[in-house]
């Protein structure tokens, strides 16, 4: 079963989806609804559903308010009545989403993608833990991250990141040639994200370990890491000594 | 105007020099014909198409500084006739002087020579007057011309938003979602809502052919939207109080201006409330001869820096929140001074803090015809 919340303002909007869920797709089984960004958030922490449903306008908060403000941001099917801007965000970055009225076969359409990708995570996180059920308060690998930059949006699994990068309020995400900031702090950031897989390098900086193609020692028992991609990070001596242990495993 | 003039274009370089040229050429060549083979003549008459030259070019800075061009014709005229006698006379003192000091014949005083030299002045002063004036009062034109055509295009370019914009495409497929939902649970409310999504839209396909209609007919188009609009969001997030004194009906307006208005409100207001709010249209007749329309809405207005004497109508576009609301408010204001000059306007203020409220001016009758 595909465990999915809606998010939508309009109750009818909401009573045609589930109408639509309901004759066509028996594998969804819609675990809860909200109405705004608020409750969706409170219902998202509850119910840790495996798909979201969501409404781009909504009172308040948008859609992607709501979504860049979660950690880990399950599988998404944006629904949209018309919006020109959003859709062409959509084109450029391959997110699914469906217009109102919600023609069946497209939503047929993007379930199946849903499913195929639920599929290929569920695989990939091997049988001990599914998203539903990894800890609340660490990501995994396979957790998304939703990013926005101007007009462009992203769905990032933080396998995918290379590097984090403190700015002020901001964290600057660098993934492939991309580089949008997220408004959140480091230190929160590096307390959710998972230890094997990150490291905070020094004050300003946590990188992915996968990334790494060289290590140089440097002065004072520091240590200059060369990325993937021609990328430099310093190690600062105190997190160097961590470095080490943590690969000495 | 000033800046792009007081740079004189090569053009304009060209014409000075080759017309002073064409003095030194024209002198040169009656002197000779008259047989007067004085020594010295051609340097004697370079320097009085230097002189020439000199003064024209400081007149036509004068121009360009004062704004003379910008005077009219009487008035250009005469200063003109004042200019060409002074450098006339100027370029006489000149050429008396050059003879004085090389012949030691004084003759500044020979009202037969001032005159002689003077008529001649004119004759070369003239053709440069004449074409430097109508020269500027041609290119005065071209650009009175071209802002004029280009008002113009504003106005077509916004004519067409407003025929484009005639149905929000956001509230129509919303609309058409809502009744797909409600076939199954509500056949009549679907059906009914059918009807207000058709009359609202034959409204708007009409409305555009009318420069304006009774209010009766708008208010009619404003309660299809907010039944449809009701029926979207549920009658308790969006409440409606409609106050129309009978009166006011048959009061001319400009087809969807106070839909824009109610719409708006509805996008801007009821719409970012999760708890929705009341939306209060009024009209009230404002003696001796002028309607208010007012649509009242939860909600808050951008900051903005409010003019020095407290209007609200200065600045524009109103509400930069959204691209579309602030165009749907432009294009209505931008159709109230085609229909209207300054007889009509629209006001946006939020009174008291929380409460958004628009406002709609009209007069009694349109004062411009519509093509």
């Amino acid at each position: 079963m595909i465990r999915t919340l809606i998010v939508e303002d309009e109750a009818l909007a909401r009573q045609e989806l589930i109408y639509l869920l309901r004759t066509a797709h028996p594998d969804v089984e819609v675990v809860g609804e909200a109405p705004d960004a608020d409750a969706a958030r409170a219902a998202l922490r509850r119910l840790r559903p495996d798909l979201l449903l969501l409404d781009i306008s909504l009172p308040g908060a948008t859609g992607f308010e709501l979504l860049e403000s979660l950690d880990d941001v399950p599988p998404v099917i944006f629904i949209t009545a018309y919006d020109q801007f959003a859709t062409r965000a959509f084109e450029v970055s391959a997110l699914d989403y469906v217009l109102k009225p919600i023609n069946p076969a497209r939503l047929a359409q993007a379930l199946d993608r849903v499913r195929t990708g639920l599929a290929l995570r569920g695989r990939a996180e091997g049988p001990s833990g599914t998203a539903a059920g990894a800890s609340e308060a660490r990501l995994t690998p396979q957790s998304q991250v939703f990013l926005k930059d101007g007009e462009h949006c992203y769905f990032v699994r933080l396998a995918e990141i290379d590097l984090f990068e403190g700015e002020g309020n901001y964290v600057r995400v660098y993934f492939g040639a991309n580089r949008p900031l997220l408004h959140k702090s480091l230190q929160l950031l590096e307390e959710k994200l998972p230890p094997e897989l990150f490291f905070r390098a020094n004050r300003q900086q946590i990188l992915n370990l996968t990334t790494i193609e060289r290590v140089h020692s440097y002065y004072k028992g520091g240590l200059l890491l060369e990325l993937r991609g021609g990328r430099r990070v310093d190690v600062s001596t105190r997190q160097a000594v961590r470095f080490k242990e943590l690969l000495s495993l | 105007m000033a800046v792009s003039a007081s740079a004189p274009r090569p053009a304009y370089w060209f014409c000075q020099a080759a017309g002073w040229a064409g003095f030194w050429l024209t002198q040169f060549y009656s002197f000779q014909a008259l047989g007067v083979d004085r020594p010295g003549v051609g340097w004697m008459l370079l320097l009085l198409a230097a002189v020439g030259f000199g003064l024209t070019h400081l007149y036509r800075s004068v121009l360009v500084r004062t704004g003379v061009l910008a005077w009219p014709a009487q008035q250009q005229v005469g200063v003109a006739v004042g200019a060409m006698l002074l450098i006339s006379l100027a370029i006489h003192l000149t050429g008396s002087l050059w003879a004085g000091l090389t012949t030691g014949q004084w003759a500044f005083g020979d009202p037969a020579r001032l005159w002689l030299s003077i008529t001649n002045g004119i004759r070369y002063l003239a053709v440069w007057f004449l074409a430097y004036h109508f020269f500027a009062a041609g290119q005065r034109l071209t650009a009175v011309e071209v802002r004029h055509l280009r008002t113009e295009a504003a106005l077509r370019q916004a004519e067409l938003d407003t025929l484009r914009a005639q149905v929000n495409p956001h509230f129509l497929f919303n609309a058409l979602n809502s009744i797909r939902a409600l076939t199954l649970s509500d056949p009549h409310g679907a059906r009914t809502a059918v009807t207000q999504l058709a009359d609202l839209l034959r409204y708007s396909l009409r409305y555009g052919q009318q420069p304006v209609v009774a209010l009766r007919e708008e208010l009619a188009a404003v309660q299809d939207y907010l039944a449809l609009e009701q029926t979207r969001f549920g009658p308790d997030r969006l409440r409606v109080d409609l106050d129309v004194p009978p009166a006011a009906l048959g009061w001319p307006v400009p087809p969807a201006a106070l839909l824009t208005l109610v719409e708006n409100a509805v996008k801007h207001g009821i719409a970012t409330f999760p708890a929705g709010g009341e939306l209060r249209v009024c009209a009230t007749p404002v003696p001796p001869d002028r309607l208010l329309l007012e649509v009242r809405q939860p909600g808050h207005l951008p900051a903005q820096p409010v003019p020095a004497d407290g209007l609200t109508t200065a600045s524009l576009p109103a509400l930069p929140t959204s691209a579309t609301g602030g165009l749907g408010l432009l294009n209505t204001r931008q159709r109230l001074a085609v229909l209207y000059g300054p007889a009509a306007w629209l006001t946006l203020a939020e009174t008291p803090a929380g409460v958004v409220v628009a406002g709609l001016h009209l007069p009694a009758t349109p004062t411009y015809s519509v093509r």
